[in-house]
């Protein structure tokens, strides 16, 4: 019945088939619907692709390759700015240490560091008396 | 220029040149997809989708093979994933407007028939259903083979190439193939 649809048989062969359809419900009905399956497909191929495809295709893939260097730079921008961060706050802790060492320094002088406090009036005997 | 000739150029970094490859084969490469989803939108999709995995494996391609028949064979296979992920949930869940039945279809329907007598579009509707559920119910290899055969018109020769198999192979598939269909539409026309 292929062969019949694709024309693919002898004349000789073609008429007997025909002959037999006559006269076969069944394979009226087989050869019937063959040729519907071989519309619906001949119907799907008229269809067109989307005459903007090879537009979109190149603009996507353009979109792909900038997202991946942006990517890259995204992943990079926390790493940069912690470390940044620990830059500034090491520099702030050594310039403030450079600051306190220049001259600004005062030792206690030796009468303050030799006070006994325990040899000190308790304030309770000034309120006493 | 020859398609290697614009691949080297693309390889070169001449990301225009594609253009002109998408140009050449992107309604061969529809054709397939459309073979095996039955909607123009998912086709469309589809096409867009091999011609980018396409582009990011351009480098794999040696040459071995002609450019359309590796081309062809990822046509195939992103038709096979796409329709592999079309489980019993996605279905459920999917919007309306991508079934292989669907709008789409009956507008396409509506644009090749005359026929003002509305029994007579649902019955050759339904007449579509049943020679898409049949070509959706054959075997990976038998659709894969009739679809290269019967929509991209493809030699046998070529089909077996794409597929990685010997010509008697594909003959047999394709034999396999047009008696399954037979079988089912003959199960659909005896319910009526």
């Amino acid at each position: 019945m292929d062969a019949y649809r694709e024309e693919k048989l002898s004349p000789d062969m073609k008429a007997l088939v025909e002959d037999h359809i006559r006269s076969c419900s069944e394979c009226a009905g087989i050869l019937r619907m063959g040729i519907l399956a071989d519309k619906v497909i001949e119907r799907e191929k008229q269809l067109e692709p989307d005459p903007y495809l090879s537009t979109r295709v190149i603009g996507l893939i353009e979109s792909s390759e900038n997202k991946a260097e942006t990517g890259f730079i995204t992943i990079l921008r926390p790493v940069l700015m912690t470390l940044s961060l620990a830059a500034a706050v090491f520099f702030g802790i050594v310039l403030g240490n450079l600051t306190r060492t220049s001259g600004n320094f005062q030792p206690i002088p030796v009468e303050l560091a030799l006070i006994n406090d325990s040899a000190m009036e308790s304030i309770e005997v000034l309120s006493i008396e | 220029m020859d398609d290697k000739d614009i691949i080297a150029l693309i390889l070169k970094g001449d990301r225009e040149k594609y253009r002109l490859l998408v140009e050449k084969y992107q309604q061969m490469v529809f054709r397939t997809c459309l073979g095996f989803v039955h909607n123009k939108e998912d086709a469309d999709d589809l096409t867009q989708d091999v011609f980018i995995r396409a582009y990011q494996s351009l480098s794999g391609f040696k040459g071995n093979s002609a450019f359309s028949t590796w081309l062809y064979r990822i046509a195939v296979n992103a038709s096979l994933n796409r329709i592999r992920k079309k489980s019993p949930l996605n279905i459920l869940f999917r919007k309306p407007g991508r079934t292989s039945a669907n709008i789409k279809e009956e507008e396409f329907f509506y644009q090749l028939k005359d026929e003002d007598n509305p029994e007579e579009i649902l019955i050759r509707e339904e007449h579509i259903k049943w020679v898409h559920r049949a070509l959706e119910s054959l075997p990976e290899k038998q659709r894969t083979a009739i679809v290269l055969s019967k929509y991209d018109e493809l030699p046998q020769k070529e089909i077996a190439e794409i597929m990685k198999i010997s010509e008697g192979a594909v003959e047999a598939l394709l034999q396999r193939a047009k008696r399954n269909l037979r079988l089912k539409l003959g199960a659909s026309q005896k319910k009526i």
